[in-house]
């Protein structure tokens, strides 16, 4: 377990106190506080009412977290064999599955700091709605499965395809095909189509969970959106199972 | 310290390492020649468990080559082109890797310090590795190559970059680290003249397969077309009549030298210096000329149809 935490902390260093993952959570603040002031100021945006808001701000949040920390992600073994410094850690004994679980824990834990610095412009936005206000770090929290599995399939991708930019793709391509079913869905009118593809894209019911528990919802008669959540999340633990054995298989090589 | 025995490596159809059996034992130099794509990196990767063989057993360091989780523990391997995290000192550096190594903290420390102390590195402890020279970095590469303290040592073009200043500083450190730290090295390198000064032993490797190993001197007899000798004479006409006379080859006349083949034989200079003499040839010098590893390693890379027409 100490190897993991040796990973874990090395991975933390440079996905948060480097000049990119400083960067990069420079751009989550400068976002979220131009969305907040943008929201609270135009008239326009006010006519979607405080909870209306909320909602907007929470999705911009979330998906903005995800997204940033998949980048992040998905150069985690790319970027080290580009740099040639994979070899060094392959050759510690230290098993793929642990040193890709480390990197993926690393990942998700970066954009779960990326959601934290979300949280006071959501609390605030939550302030004036009555919500109690215990909901909004517990949508976080289940944004968190979100970000965990495309911060897993970007470690995936990112060790399978060999290279940065040819990690970025795949990683970018997996997001859209299990992403595009729920905004065909959006775009479509209600009925069995629609509400099939909504139920196979993960952020859609990650929403749909987060968005019941800020309406002061329960999570109750949820069963398909958790159902869709756990297959997602089980399919990239395998994904991740699965890069680890070709990473100890191939030794490091490029493909 | 390595003894492996049919070690193969195969990718699909190309057969990268064929049956390759290697003895090293403790405490040895053991030079690893061969041209680009020979299979050296292919053979350091399985020897230090990056890599599992297709087939071939063995040991390394006491560690079966199919353990490969335990023979990390006691291998270090400082590959070709090796990367540095740039926003490290040194200091966390080596602290990272000798943690990932599960070396116990306290030892860790004083670890740290000696090896930045052996490979002259102290005065740069605290600077990032980005603002590091190549020099530099590769020091720092070896040092973290033995921060485990293992019993072997796999270095893949230690010196390749290095200004002649950094490869004679690099090669020091090289034999320190044999010497004093008692560990086994395993050197491959394109310098063979850095492999000729360091090593005990060498193999030379050829499209997956050793074609000839052993002691550098040895090799130089055996492999090196024949010794030579350069004589210096007084009356370089008459010499080379009673060379005629003695079935030996000139190579050479410079001035008043003669470059002469003496072949394999180890008793052709003395009795060709005895009938110089006998015949009233003034000798002012005579010098045996062994053949350098870089002509053996030459010799043996062409095929035996180019030895014949070279012959």
């Amino acid at each position: 377990m100490s190897t993991v935490r040796v990973i874990l902390g090395k991975e933390w260093a440079s996905s948060l106190l480097t000049p990119r993952g400083l960067l990069l959570l420079a751009i989550q603040v400068v976002t979220m506080s131009v969305l907040a002031i943008v929201s609270l100021s135009l008239p326009d945006l006010s006519l979607m009412g405080q909870a209306g808001l909320l909602k907007l701000l929470f999705q911009v949040a979330v998906a903005l977290a995800v997204a940033l920390a998949t980048l992040a992600a998905s150069l985690t073994v790319a970027g080290e064999r580009d740099q040639a410094t994979l070899e060094s850690l392959l050759l510690a004994p230290i098993s793929g599955t642990r040193l890709l679980g480390a990197k993926w824990l690393a990942a998700a834990g970066a954009g779960a700091v990326h959601l934290l610095l979300s949280l006071p412009y959501l609390i605030v936005m939550g302030a004036g709605t009555g919500l109690a206000l215990w909901r909004v770090p517990a949508g976080l929290g289940l944004a968190l499965l979100l970000m965990a599995g495309y911060t897993g399939v970007a470690v995936a991708a990112s060790t399978i395809s060999g290279r940065t930019f040819s990690a970025l793709v795949s990683t970018l391509v997996v997001a859209a095909v299990l992403e595009a079913p729920g905004f065909a869905a959006g775009a479509l009118p209600k009925g069995a189509l629609q509400k099939w593809l909504a139920t196979i894209s993960p952020g859609d019911q990650v929403m749909t969970l987060a968005g019941n528990l800020l309406a002061g919802k329960g999570l109750s008669g949820l069963g398909t959106s958790w159902l869709t959540v756990a297959i997602f999340l089980a399919a990239v633990y395998l994904a991740v199972r699965y890069a680890a054995a070709h990473l100890e298989l191939m030794g490091g090589d490029a493909q | 310290m390595i003894d492996v025995t049919g070690v193969t490596k195969r990718y699909k159809s190309y057969l990268a390492v064929s049956d390759l059996s290697l003895n090293v034992p403790q405490g040895e130099i053991f030079g690893f020649l061969g041209p680009n794509g020979a299979g050296k990196t292919t053979t350091i990767r399985m020897l230090s468990g990056l890599l599992l063989p297709t087939a071939g057993e063995g040991v390394v360091g006491g560690v079966s080559l199919h353990d490969r989780q335990q023979l990390k523990r006691v291998i270090g391997l400082m590959p070709e082109s090796q990367g540095y995290y740039g926003y490290m000192t040194p200091l966390e550096y080596l602290g990272f890797f000798g943690r990932l190594y599960e070396v116990p903290a306290a030892k860790l420390r004083t670890r740290i310090g000696s090896l930045l102390e052996t490979v002259g590195l102290t005065y740069a402890a605290r600077r990032p590795v980005g603002q590091f020279s190549r020099g530099m970095r590769q020091r720092l590469g070896l040092a973290r190559t033995i921060i485990h303290e293992p019993r072997v040592v796999f270095l893949d073009e230690p010196s390749l970059g290095l200004d002649p200043q950094g490869q004679r500083e690099m090669q020091q450190m090289i034999r320190q680290i044999n010497t004093e730290w008692q560990v086994t090295v395993f050197l491959s390198s394109h310098l063979l003249g850095e492999v000729a000064q360091l090593c005990h032993r060498v193999a030379i490797m050829r499209q997956g397969e050793v074609l000839a190993s052993g002691q550098p001197e040895a090799l130089s007899r055996e492999l090196g077309q024949g010794a030579r000798a350069h004589i210096d004479v007084g009356d370089i006409a008459k010499a080379a009549v009673v060379c005629g006379e003695e079935g030996i080859a000139i190579l050479e006349r410079d001035g008043q030298r003669l470059t002469v083949a003496l072949g394999a034989d180890h008793e052709a200079l003395p009795r060709l210096l005895a009938r110089l003499v006998a015949a009233g040839v003034a000798i002012y010098g005579a010098v045996p000329q062994t053949a350098t590893l870089e002509e053996v390693f030459l010799n043996v890379m062409q095929s035996p149809a180019e030895r014949a027409v070279s012959a």
